[in-house]
């Protein structure tokens, strides 16, 4: 029967069934033809996977395209999916490669560090905190994390958008939870040096 | 502490995974050294700010061009998906 001949009482009965279950149901469900769990499974992770995207893109319509890849594969392999495995770190991988594999295939974009940031005024008038909540903070920022190189951004995104843990990531990613300690730390590092004109005061009179 | 043992244990020091004694000791470090104190209260301004900024929602077309491409249009039409609740994301807090 196809969705839209269900009555309205049993639609909404399918909805709560598909909203109460675990990724592991909807994945057998889905993998038996049950479209609705199929749909709710890409529903779940929509948000997480296009936002990830997006990050390591830095453009809609790769993040667009980025986000259809990853559940297209999660359609095409759903047969072959091992029971055991999570789900969401399986999404994050893949979604991770589509996206890394856009980024690769363009041409290499112009360092933040080159151009628009150099012309950007330091706000020293402004208290950091106060300033920590403007927009310019916000776009210096964004351009800092599209400046920083590929494997500390894979892992920042990660760790501090999409709220893995450690070990998820280290999985997510195929490496080792210290190598993932290593860059988080690097890329923190890194942010703090790109904004750090924007601080009142600097330690030892330099940049870092 | 000296400042370069200081740095090395910063990444657990902001991870807030470092053994309590040895966080004295950066903190005693930083109490008599101002530019390491300046230092780590920047980074930690830095990882506040990150970590205010919001996420970008799917725009409702792009939705809708996800589920026509996994030819689930009509489900998505049909089936009213509340949004999912969020049980694994119990991230740093």
């Amino acid at each position: 029967m196809r969705p839209h001949l269900i009555s309205k009482k049993n639609r909404i009965k399918k909805s709560l069934e598909v909203y109460e279950a675990s990724d592991t149901e909807l994945v057998e469900q889905a993998r038996d033809g049950d479209r609705a769990a199929l749909g709710a499974l890409v529903f779940r992770y929509e948000q997480a996977m296009y936002n990830l995207a997006l990050s390591i893109t830095g453009n809609r319509q790769d993040a667009e395209d980025a986000l259809q890849e990853t559940f297209l594969t999660l359609v095409r392999r759903l047969d072959t999916f091992r029971a055991e495995a999570r789900i969401s770190t399986w999404l994050y991988r893949v979604a991770v490669n589509a996206s890394l594999q856009i980024v690769r295939k363009r041409r290499p974009q112009v360092s933040f560090d080159d151009d628009e940031a150099a012309i950007v005024e330091p706000a020293h008038e402004q208290t950091p905190l106060r300033w920590v909540v403007s927009e310019e903070a916000k776009a210096l920022l964004d351009r800092a994390i599209a400046g920083l190189p590929e494997t500390l951004r894979t892992v920042f995104i990660l760790r501090e958008q999409q709220e893995l843990s450690t070990g998820e990531t280290a999985e997510v990613l195929g490496t080792t939870e210290q190598a993932v300690k290593n860059r988080l730390h690097r890329a923190r590092i890194a942010l703090r040096n790109a904004i750090a004109p924007y601080f009142e005061e600097e330690p030892w009179g330099v940049r870092r | 502490m000296n400042c370069e043992d200081v740095h090395a244990v910063l990444s657990d020091y902001f991870e807030e995974t470092l053994a309590e004694d040895i966080c004295r000791e950066v903190r005693a470090h930083l109490d008599q050294c101002r530019d390491c104190r300046i230092y780590v209260d920047t980074t930690q301004k830095t990882i506040v700010l990150y970590r205010a900024r919001e996420a970008a929602s799917v725009p409702s077309e792009v939705h809708h061009r996800l589920f026509d491409a996994l030819d689930l249009g009509d489900i998505v039409a049909t089936i009213p998906f509340p949004r999912p609740k969020n049980e694994d994301s119990d991230p740093l807090s």
